[in-house]
């Protein structure tokens, strides 16, 4: 069902990246950004649902203030702040993955993905050590509502730490450079929503 | 036609028709009594006349989705269907399975028999000998379409429709489920009704609606293909979670209120994405398909699930919200819009488009179809806006003031007669449909179809 | 495909993350227990909104990508991050009863 005078217009390239070209063409406005579509179709969701916690986050403090001030004093913020660190300099490995990657340097390509891997686990480290001091004075997730929230936003983040890194070694063995930047999109995703997220759970009050 | 088993579709689709006009009859029938309360109420009580309304429609939605299978799998996958014998034995299985269940609700036989009686679960209250017929047909339908699949050509269209397919067969495992914990019962229920409806369903209505926009509009598949997936996804991504919506108030902890407004809250993102998939295939679309009522039954689907399961779900779907409003008038017009609106409409439309082919004729009678899309929507549509008004009220006077439930119901009849009416409306296009569809034109006057019957 | 950022790009923005997210956790009082007040609340949401900013123009390589979404993405942000201040800027000043 192709029509063959829009290949016609394409230069002259080896017929894979043209079949690619077309395939990324036809869909159409989402062509226009860096790895596979569906991954920045699953950034807007991931983004949509975050914003919509933080805003309810907001809200119910209003409702509630003192027992989320309360509730609040008792985060680590440091560890907050110092994993922000970590997963900031994780993303940068990610990236830098990607570019050597672009320069066909596979192997180092795979060294900064086994780096930025190794950074997300010192981010779980770090936030497993606050979950275990929450679970040490008795604080759940039904504790109250701010707990409920701090847990739901942390632990849903958390979570797609974990699938992050798990993404992270099959793309650092299927190793296009499609592939890499699919990864690495949704690592910096997970980047993303931590720095929306740490200001709001753990700072502002 | 181009595959001879594609024909086995016709008989699923005859039976899903008669069993649509069952289900019309009896929502009027349960119309007439919220007017007239001691309507038959011996003979035949309000949760029995309600249980066929809400049953004989899961089970006609379902044929029409195993009819559009079996149309549609074997132009996707370029082969005829593995063993038609099958196809016709799951649909015995499943007319069995139907009529006992109509017979052991309307006249209670077995009262609490484990296998025989009726298990008094909403929308599950088959007997256990029914579920498990179920699970046969499920298996042998899925063994016949996945081996279709398997052995021709894999398209998009196909693999979402069979992941679909699996998910419901899946799913209803859990109906097989009946813990003595209400709470527990109540759980696992909605892995059943809410990841069928708001999940797995909405996987075949994509691949029904993207095959149907394919020949209709004659838009490249590969265009076709991005669009299904990205639908699926964000059908997947707000729908699995958004089962938590459900767990609001019967005693699960309360992190599913958070959980479930904000992916429930999302769940009109694929409704909205349908929208925008099927009017813009239409205005790209370059072919002029002469099936026009199948085209306008498929825009309608898109819009009408839009607005029924889409903004009407949306409506009340936040818990501080559905605090006041669980259970009201509100959650009837959300469901009547809902299911109309997607998965009525688009078996309709698969139905429009497929039977001038099955029966071998022109698209015929194509004015009276479309006229009776007109009937029905709008029918549905003031139903909806009834209902949603008596909700209104019923929340605020009974939710808000706390005045009794039957004071409340008392104050609601002028909306409960508008609904009926509207609901005779609707009957009046179901049969419109029914002639349109099954009644051949005469071939001489075309032209005179236009002369729609008199509202 | 498109052209990643150069090294020289992401170190540039892998430093000042890390400054920026310093700068959060002064803004933030970290090892305060006090209210932060209306300015403070101001400058955690701008500085999140640079942080924000660099991870999609240079991590997500959204400098590469054609089209509006650059700015789609910052209008986004500076939406959120714009009611989420507020709100919080209400709340501490209790211009609510509660």
């Amino acid at each position: 069902m192709r029509d063959t005078e829009r290949t016609g217009t394409v230069m002259p390239e080896t017929a894979g990246d043209a079949a690619a070209d077309e395939d990324r063409a036809e869909w159409g406005p989402l062509a226009a950004l860096p790895g596979n579509p569906m991954m920045w179709l699953l950034i807007w969701s991931e983004l949509a649902v975050f914003s919509l916690g933080l805003i309810g986050f907001a809200i119910a403090w209003i409702l509630d203030p003192e027992t989320f001030r309360q509730s609040q004093a008792t985060l680590n913020r440091l560890a907050g702040g110092i994993n922000t660190m970590v997963l900031v300099s994780s993303g940068f490995c990610a990236a830098l993955a990607v570019e050597a990657q672009s320069r066909k340097q596979g192997n180092a390509a795979r060294w900064w993905l086994a780096a930025a891997s190794l950074l997300g686990l010192v981010f779980l480290v770090v936030k497993g050590m606050e979950y275990a001091d929450k679970a040490a004075q008795g604080i759940g997730i039904d504790t109250n509502n701010f707990y409920t929230l701090y847990y739901l936003l942390t632990g849903f983040h958390a979570l797609h730490v974990v699938l992050g890194i798990v993404i992270l070694i099959i793309v650092g063995w299927r190793n296009s450079l499609e592939n890499l930047e699919t990864g690495a999109a949704f690592w910096h995703m997970v980047d993303l929503i931590w720095i929306l997220l740490f200001p709001v759970v753990y700072l502002m009050r | 036609m181009k595959y001879p088993t594609q024909k086995i579709a016709l008989a699923y689709f005859a039976v899903a028709m008669a069993l649509f006009a069952i289900q019309v009859l009896g929502g009027l029938l349960a119309g007439y009594v919220y007017v007239a309360p001691n309507f038959l109420s011996d003979i035949l009580p309000f949760n029995i006349i309600r249980m066929l309304h809400t049953n004989s429609l899961i089970v006609w939605l379902l044929l029409g989705f195993f009819g559009a299978t079996y149309y549609l799998i074997p132009e996707e996958a370029e082969r005829d269907i593995e063993s038609p014998m099958l196809a016709y034995l799951q649909l015995i299985i499943l007319v069995i399975g139907t009529l006992g269940v109509v017979v052991t609700y309307v006249f209670d036989l077995f009262p609490g028999n484990w296998l025989l009686g009726k298990e008094g679960r909403e929308f599950l209250e088959q007997p256990l000998w029914v579920k498990l017929g179920i699970v046969v047909a499920a298996l042998i339908f899925l063994y016949n379409v996945t081996m279709t699949v398997l052995k021709g050509r894999k398209t998009a269209i196909t693999n979402i429709l069979l992941i679909g397919l699996w998910g419901i067969a899946i799913f209803f495992l859990f109906s097989l489920y009946n813990p003595g914990n209400l709470v527990l019962d109540k759980m696992y229920w909605w892995y059943v009704v809410h990841l069928w409806v708001e999940a797995v369903w909405e996987l075949v209505l994509a691949s029904i609606l993207a095959f149907l926009m394919l020949k209709l509009t004659g838009v490249d598949r590969e265009v076709i293909e991005k669009w299904v997936y990205s639908i699926v996804a964000l059908a997947l991504f707000t729908g699995l979670l958004g089962t938590g919506h459900h767990y609001y108030w019967i005693g699960t902890p309360g992190y599913w209120q958070w959980i479930g407004s904000v992916f429930s809250a999302l769940e009109v993102a694929p409704f909205f994405a349908m929208v925008v998939f099927a009017f813009m295939m239409v205005w790209k679309g370059h072919r002029d398909h002469p099936n026009k009522a199948a085209l306008l039954w498929s825009l309608g689907c898109a819009v009408l699930a839009f607005f029924g399961a889409g903004v009407w779900g949306f409506l009340h779907t936040l818990a501080p919200v559905n605090y006041y409003t669980h259970g009201t008038q509100i959650t009837a017009a959300h469901g009547h819009l809902a299911f109309f609106g997607a998965y009525v409409s688009i078996n309709l439309a698969i139905i429009t488009y497929a039977m001038p082919h099955l029966l071998g004729r022109e698209p015929y009678n194509q004015v009276l179809n479309m006229a009776s899309f007109w009937v029905m929507s709008a029918g549905m549509a003031f139903m909806t806006f009834t209902l949603t008004f008596a909700g209104t009220i019923q929340t605020h006077l009974q939710r808000v003031l706390g005045e009794g439930y039957m004071d409340v119901q008392d104050q609601l009849p002028v909306f409960y007669w508008m609904r009926f009416g509207s609901g005779a409306v609707v009957v009046i296009g179901v049969l419109m449909f029914l002639y349109a569809t099954f009644v051949p034109a005469s071939a001489k006057t075309p032209q005179r179809a236009s002369a729609a019957p008199a509202e | 495909m498109h052209n990643p950022p150069s090294r020289k790009i992401l170190i540039t923005a892998w430093l000042t993350l890390l400054a920026l997210t310093a700068g959060t956790m002064i803004s933030g009082h970290v090892s305060g227990g006090d209210a932060l007040g209306p300015a403070w609340i101001a400058a955690l949401a701008a500085i999140t909104l640079f942080k924000a900013r660099i991870v999609l123009r240079d991590y997500l390589n959204l400098r590469a990508a054609s089209g509006g979404w650059g700015r789609g993405f910052t209008a986004f942000l500076i939406l959120l991050l714009g009611i989420l201040a507020l709100l919080f800027i209400i709340q501490g000043l209790r211009l609510l009863p509660t």
